[in-house]
């Protein structure tokens, strides 16, 4: 890769920037200061931000970017955890939030086209509102773009049953560094001609190119769901009926776990309806049409016989209200220090209890805590750290716990992302083998052989 | 406990500003990360107001954000922080609109209601529109009526309407039949209760002494009329009253506790009603939620009983908390209008429960379109 890329734009370079992008176009300070970072915090200088609002103008930048060797960073809503969304190196950001239209909808081929900018929750609801369902549900759904979550193969509660988004991609018009616009795949659902490229640019960050429309597979949206909130004495307990349940030949569309610490500060920050003996809850949730539900709830509650307490929600009301226990785990997390660094390795799922078990240890030999939960269907544990940023002791103590874990997770044969991607902060060379990474290396640089895209980025 | 914004995002989909302009430096993060600094957090050097001072100024101040946020940081009242150590002009004209020209609002909208379209320079159509809206167009129209259940017995403490300045200024009639209703239910209805503005809008002006004055007064007048129940019909004002209890040094602790217990919306003192709907009201009315009622909104199960079909408009915002109208009254209007978008396009009467959205609506609303106060299309039906 030539290494002539430009840090700081010419005059010449603002005002051809100004002249193509028009209001597009933004230099100020105070504006592109939001645009320095993501929500990993971790910020890099911004050059100028692009806001395109179609594809030819995206073509436009991208043949600039490359001839000038500009860098350029794409963002979606800059929810990225893993700092995805950060300049690593002095460049353009460009804001796809203007990109944002849902272009179809069919209940005939049950496929969306949409820009990725559509933020994924208003697209969910703009589906069920037709009788659809998009399943790829981030946590952040409500905060993120379906763009976002392409570039990171989000997954989320679901994913246990429905799979991550990658699963949802049937194809993608995506522009390359130096302009070319690629169209690939379409509304067809099966197709294996050729390589699968869509597929492939899910989940590569940002690396690859800057997509601009995409092909997204639609269910029908299941009629009716209930979900059961689980307390047992500990995680061991929750996670070994867990195993029932899956042995049974149940296929939940969502399994939550939480360990005994985020039971703790659930009980410290609000209302809690369970008893105190119950240490770690399983949060089960089935979908189905009207009559299966009841059968398939009381499959389930045969195989829960073992738990200490049971409430179960049916119907989105009383689902909600088990839900917002999960929900609440973040906000709850703050009473354990003002600062978090949050970690979403994934394990193979038998390894899971094993894993949180050995990821408490490392917290506690250096004096922390583990907030523990995640999605226990897949083996993707939020394993989260907080502290004080003003404090060096507790920070240096936190970071080192952090760099342990990732560590651990792969004396499990896990991955140290399941969700957020390595973005600019994992050390993804310790989870690849070395001819595997140079050959994703090898990938990249064709599709950007200047080397202008998310630098330092995902791997 | 509290510091700065993680970033998450979750503000974005519940600003109305960022859902007009879809970028996100306009969205409660955006300003957070460029304030932040000068609250003595983040790692950057802090810019100079006057830079930053367009860009903070975008806000409505509905604190929605709040709601969404997992650290419930206000984002409007760190721009309220902020203002208040870098006061601007048209701070000080809020202060004296709200504070002291009451009695001349109805003047000024009468005078711009005069003003022909054709003349108005375009950059002060908003804030003629909003003046123009001001005007009582006096076309009183009953769709329901209520009334208390015959075994309804109302408790003994007598209940104060705290009217909110709009009311007060503009709007007596609703005022009359605030109190109207009470005493129908039976209530201990106290007349002439004196209270002034609730600071809400001063707060957010950054106008944080005169905030504290009328605060001091509304709590000196509670307590010399015998700390009564006070029935508000303003979800903002509601929401500024419940803020006294919280506020450091205003109300000692058994006085916060009753305060906090006292401040009621109107509807929630409407207990059992028994509800006739009547033929004037419109087949597909709409419902406007103000943003301050947050998740404890009296009026729409009421409204809802008393108007079959009524839709809640599906935008958020209306544009008209903080101070956006003043600082901004084109973005504010801009707010209203996809405000009204947010409902069916046959749905041309339109009901909320905040004085201040109220105006805002009406002064946005196309032709044909009615926005009113739910007061204004109800009566009350005396005990049979």
């Amino acid at each position: 890769m030539t290494q002539t890329h430009i840090t700081a734009l010419s005059e010449s370079h603002i005002e051809y920037l100004k002249r193509t992008f028009g209001d597009a176009v933004t230099f100020e300070p105070e504006k592109l200061r939001v645009y320095a970072s993501d929500a990993s915090l971790k910020t890099g200088t911004v050059l100028a931000m692009v806001r395109p609002t179609c594809t030819s103008q995206v073509q436009t930048l991208m043949r600039w970017a490359d001839e000038e060797r500009v860098y350029i960073h794409p963002r979606g809503r800059g929810t990225s955890l893993s700092g995805g969304c950060v300049p690593t190196r002095p460049g353009i950001v460009v804001s796809m939030t203007g990109m944002d239209r849902i272009l179809d909808i069919s209940n005939e081929d049950f496929v969306a086209e949409i820009e990725p900018g559509v933020n994924t929750a208003q697209f969910q609801a703009e589906c069920a509102k037709r009788g659809l369902f998009y399943p790829p549900d981030p946590a952040s759904g409500k905060a993120t773009t379906v763009g976002g979550n392409v570039m990171t193969c989000a997954g989320g509660l679901r994913a246990v049953k429905y799979g991550v988004t990658r699963d949802y991609v049937l194809g993608m018009e995506i522009v390359l560094p130096g302009g070319k616009l690629l169209k690939l795949g379409g509304r067809t659902h099966k197709d294996v001609i050729g390589l699968d490229l869509s597929r492939m640019i899910v989940g590569s960050e940002g690396t690859l190119g800057i997509v601009t429309k995409l092909y997204l597979k639609l269910l029908p949206k299941p009629e009716a769901s209930a979900s059961v909130l689980v307390g047992y004495p500990s995680l061991d307990a929750a996670l070994s009926s867990m195993g029932k349940v899956f042995a049974a030949g149940i296929l939940p569309c969502a399994v939550e776990f939480m360990n005994e610490t985020v039971l703790e500060i659930l009980t410290k920050t609000g209302e809690c309806p369970w008893p105190d003996t119950v240490h770690s809850l399983l949060l089960f949730q089935i979908d189905g049409s009207r009559e299966t539900i009841p059968l398939e709830n009381a499959r389930l509650a045969r195989q829960l016989d073992d738990a200490l307490w049971t409430m179960e929600g049916v119907g989105a009301e009383e689902e909600n209200k088990l839900w917002a226990f999960r929900r609440r785990v973040s906000a709850a997390s703050y009473v354990l220090g003002p600062d978090r660094i949050g970690g979403d390795m994934a394990v193979p799922r038998g390894s899971l209890l094993k894993a949180v078990r050995r990821f408490e240890e490392i917290a506690r030999n250096n004096g922390k805590r583990l907030i523990g939960f995640g999605h226990a269907g897949d083996g993707n544990i939020h394993a989260n750290l907080h502290y004080d940023a003003s404090d060096p002791d507790d920070t240096e103590r936190t970071l080192k716990t952090h760099h342990e874990l990732d560590e651990a997770v792969l004396e499990f044969g896990g991955s140290l992302s399941g969700e957020h991607g390595g973005g600019c902060l994992k050390d993804v060379g310790r989870q690849l083998g070395k001819e595997e990474h140079a050959m994703m290396r090898q990938v990249r640089e064709l599709f950007d052989p200047n080397g202008i895209l998310n630098p330092a980025k995902g791997y | 406990m509290k510091r700065g914004c993680t970033q998450c995002g979750e503000c974005l989909n519940v600003c109305p500003v960022f859902a007009l302009f879809k970028r996100e430096e306009y969205a409660p993060k955006g300003k957070r990360l460029l304030m932040e600094p000068l609250d003595g957090w983040g790692a950057e050097e802090p810019m100079p107001w006057k830079i930053i001072r367009d860009l903070s100024r975008l806000c409505a101040g509905c604190e929605r954000c709040k709601k969404a946020c997992a650290r419930k940081l206000s984002t409007s009242d760190l721009l309220a922080e902020v203002r208040a150590s870098h006061p601007h002009w048209s701070q000080y004209i809020w202060d004296i609109w709200i504070r002291r020209a009451g009695p001349l609002w109805p003047t000024a909208g009468r005078l711009a209601a005069m003003f022909p379209d054709a003349l108005t320079p375009e950059a002060l159509q908003s804030s003629l529109d909003t003046a123009r809206a001001m005007v009582d167009k006096g076309e009183p129209q009953t769709w329901f009526t209520l009334r208390p259940d015959p075994a309804w017995t109302a408790p003994s403490r007598p209940v104060a309407v705290f009217a909110g300045c709009t009311a007060r200024n503009i709007r007596p009639q609703w005022i009359a039949k605030a109190r109207a209703l009470l005493k129908v239910w039976g209530y201990q209805v106290i007349e002439q209760d004196g209270f002034t503005c609730c600071g809400g809008t001063l707060h957010h002006a950054g106008m944080f002494k005169a905030q504290a004055d009328v605060q001091r007064r509304n709590i000196e007048r509670w307590k010399a009329l015998g700390k009564p129940v006070l029935a508000v019909f303003c979800a903002s004002c509601k929401h500024s009253l419940e803020g006294y209890a919280e506020q450091e040094g205003l109300l000692d602790g058994d006085d916060a506790a009753l305060w906090r217990a006292s401040v009621k919306g109107l509807s929630a003192l409407l207990e059992g009603a028994i509800i006739r709907t009547l033929p004037a009201a419109p087949a597909m009315p709409g419902y406007h939620q103000p943003c301050h009622w947050g998740d404890n909104d009296p009026d729409w199960p009421l409204l809802q009983r008393a108007l079959p079909g009524l839709t809640k408009g599906t935008a958020l915002c209306c544009g008209m908390g903080g101070i956006l109208k003043m600082s901004d009254p084109d973005v504010s209007a801009q707010l209203g209008k996809k405000c009204l978008a947010g409902f069916p396009s046959d749905c041309h009467s339109i009901v909320t429960g905040c004085s201040g959205c109220t105006m805002q609506l009406a002064s946005v609303a196309p032709e044909g379109v009615s926005v009113r106060h739910w007061l204004d299309i109800v009566e009350a039906e005396p005990g049979l």
